[in-house]
């Protein structure tokens, strides 16, 4: 028998090596990637990287603000319109006979009296009725601040935060992965635009399409739990929908938010808007979204029994707590470092 | 207790962090270099995780693809080298839990046309390396993955408990049991 520094020796001799073809195939498709990446890279406009810089440095806001905007938009998913009676009807059905969707969107919020937003990022999304959702939310350099994915057939909620390398992987309890998966296919969209009474806003123009708007104000969101509310107050919102009118598919869901003080957006009064667009109804997905690819480095954050009890209101109670307890730790590791 | 990198690796994580601060500009020749370094050990761990070459060069092809659509920012790719290794031994997982595919002992043998298009004629491997990934695919997945990370990947012990979310004891008994096994395997 061989001693274990020789079985060592030749477990390192063994190797598999690439040849020409292999090569040619790999790096053929990686460059054909990083093409497609140049060419769809987010636009960057206004007082971008240093604005961004100043937020981004500033202890309360850094996380705060983007597991804000994110639980916005988790809140807004949720239910933003209610159930009850049918409207739209045409683009209901539409929408249920789709399978598949990418679609952008603009998110920026402004501190009360200020002009300038203080926080930008362009987001990805992708919808599949089979798979799940996948978020990636971009600063305005194109930097990935965050990544969450709803797994559908491991049933688990995983993010990634690129930025205090870490990760978050929580089971979804029976039920709720349906519940909160329904809302965010196209198939779930439906149920969006069958609501409450809406305000007819008449034709506009959107970007290259000629739209007619539907606006939903003050959205009901009394079924919102207490400490959900006390984590982000949201005092109003107002949810409009922009249909192209040749086509009579979405070009526009916009989301304006007033929050007052809360936990998770530094206790400062905050204005959001977000602007989903660029849709891409039954779109053929690029391969590999779906899968978290947590990165070696990356240390998982444990939430503790506190959000396995509140699983239930995945995309509510995770998210921020996802960028308070990111906060805390760092926080924890710099005192611990500078001690 | 830092240990501080030696000159060596601290040369290797600038030139890297070049690379990919090249490649989030778009510069293909800097893609070409990251694969060519890169590329053997990233396919010899795919493969003694794996056991199957199809598989293998399909996980690098997805890890290459993914890094080139969306490159790691900087502070992220501090080290490039496990950053790839670790994408790839998570592909790799993710492949084996999604097919509950248990590595094929004769991962080298699986019919194919004798074309230039089959990972089989394509990727080599000598007769003492096929011997090798086939000794590893008799350990089980969490043995594997250790003497894939260390051996193959040459990370250390506490890089690889690092990876996997382990502690160094736990990687370094497993690690053991693997090369106890082996002994009797090769």
């Amino acid at each position: 028998m061989k001693s274990p520094k020789q079985v060592e020796q030749i477990i390192g001799r063994a190797r598999l090596q690439a040849d020409l073809a292999t090569d040619e195939r790999i790096l053929g498709a990686a460059r054909a990637a990083l093409a497609d990446r140049m060419n769809h890279r987010p636009q960057t406009s206004g007082p971008g990287p240093a604005l961004w810089r100043t937020i981004m440095e500033s202890k309360v806001t850094r996380y705060s603000v983007a597991a804000t905007v994110m639980l916005a938009a988790a809140l807004v998913l949720l239910n933003p319109f209610g159930r009850n009676s049918v409207v739209l009807g045409e683009v209901a059905q539409k929408l249920s006979e789709t399978r598949t969707l990418m679609h952008k969107e603009h998110r920026l919020a402004w501190r009360p009296g200020e002009d300038k937003p203080f926080f930008r990022a362009e987001v990805k999304k992708y919808f599949s009725s089979d798979v799940g959702m996948v978020e990636e939310q971009y600063d305005p350099n194109g930097v990935l601040i965050h990544r969450i994915c709803f797994i559908k057939e491991s049933q688990e909620f995983v993010i990634v935060l690129p930025r205090v390398k870490k990760y978050i992987r929580l089971p979804v309890p029976d039920g709720v992965y349906e519940r909160f998966v329904a809302m965010m296919v196209p198939s779930g969209l439906v149920s969006y635009f069958t609501s409450q009474p809406y305000t007819k806003l008449g034709r506009s123009h959107f970007r290259d399409f000629e739209a007619e708007g539907f606006e939903v104000p003050h959205v009901d969101l009394s079924w919102v739990p207490s400490y959900a509310k006390y984590l982000f107050p949201i005092q109003d919102l107002t949810a409009r929908l922009r249909i192209d009118v040749e086509t009579n598919m979405p070009v526009a869901i916009e989301m304006v938010i007033d929050a007052d003080r809360g936990l998770m957006n530094g206790f400062q009064k905050v204005h959001a808007e977000f602007t989903a667009y660029d849709f891409q109804w039954n779109a053929e997905l690029p391969e590999g979204v779906f899968d978290p690819n947590i990165p070696a480095d990356y240390t998982r954050i444990d939430l503790g029994s506190m959000a396995r009890e509140n699983a239930a209101w995945l995309g509510v109670g995770t998210l921020p707590v996802v960028g308070f307890v990111a906060h805390r730790r760092r926080r924890r590791h710099k005192t611990l470092a500078s001690a | 207790m830092n240990v501080r990198p030696a000159p060596d690796a601290e040369r290797a994580a600038l030139r890297d962090r070049r690379l990919v601060h090249r490649l989030r500009r778009g510069d293909t020749d800097a893609l070409q270099q990251v694969y060519h370094r890169y590329r053997d050990d990233l396919l010899t761990v795919a493969m003694a995780l794996l056991n199957d070459r199809y598989a293998a060069e399909d996980c690098v092809h997805d890890v290459f693809v993914h890094f080139a659509a969306d490159p790691a920012d900087l502070r992220a790719t501090k080290n490039l080298r496990g950053y790839l290794l670790r994408c790839v031994a998570n592909r790799a997982k993710n492949q084996l839990k999604r097919r509950q595919l248990q590595p094929v002992p004769s991962g080298d043998e699986q019919d194919c046309a004798d074309d230039g298009d089959c990972p089989t004629h394509r990727l080599m491997a000598s007769e003492e390396s096929t011997r090798v990934f086939e000794a590893l695919a008799q350990l089980p997945a969490e043995q594997r993955e250790v003497i894939a990370l260390h051996i193959h990947g040459q990370l250390t012990f506490r890089e690889v408990a690092g990876q996997l979310d382990l502690s160094i004891n736990t990687v370094q008994s497993r690690y053991r049991y693997a090369i106890e096994k082996l002994r009797t395997l090769l």
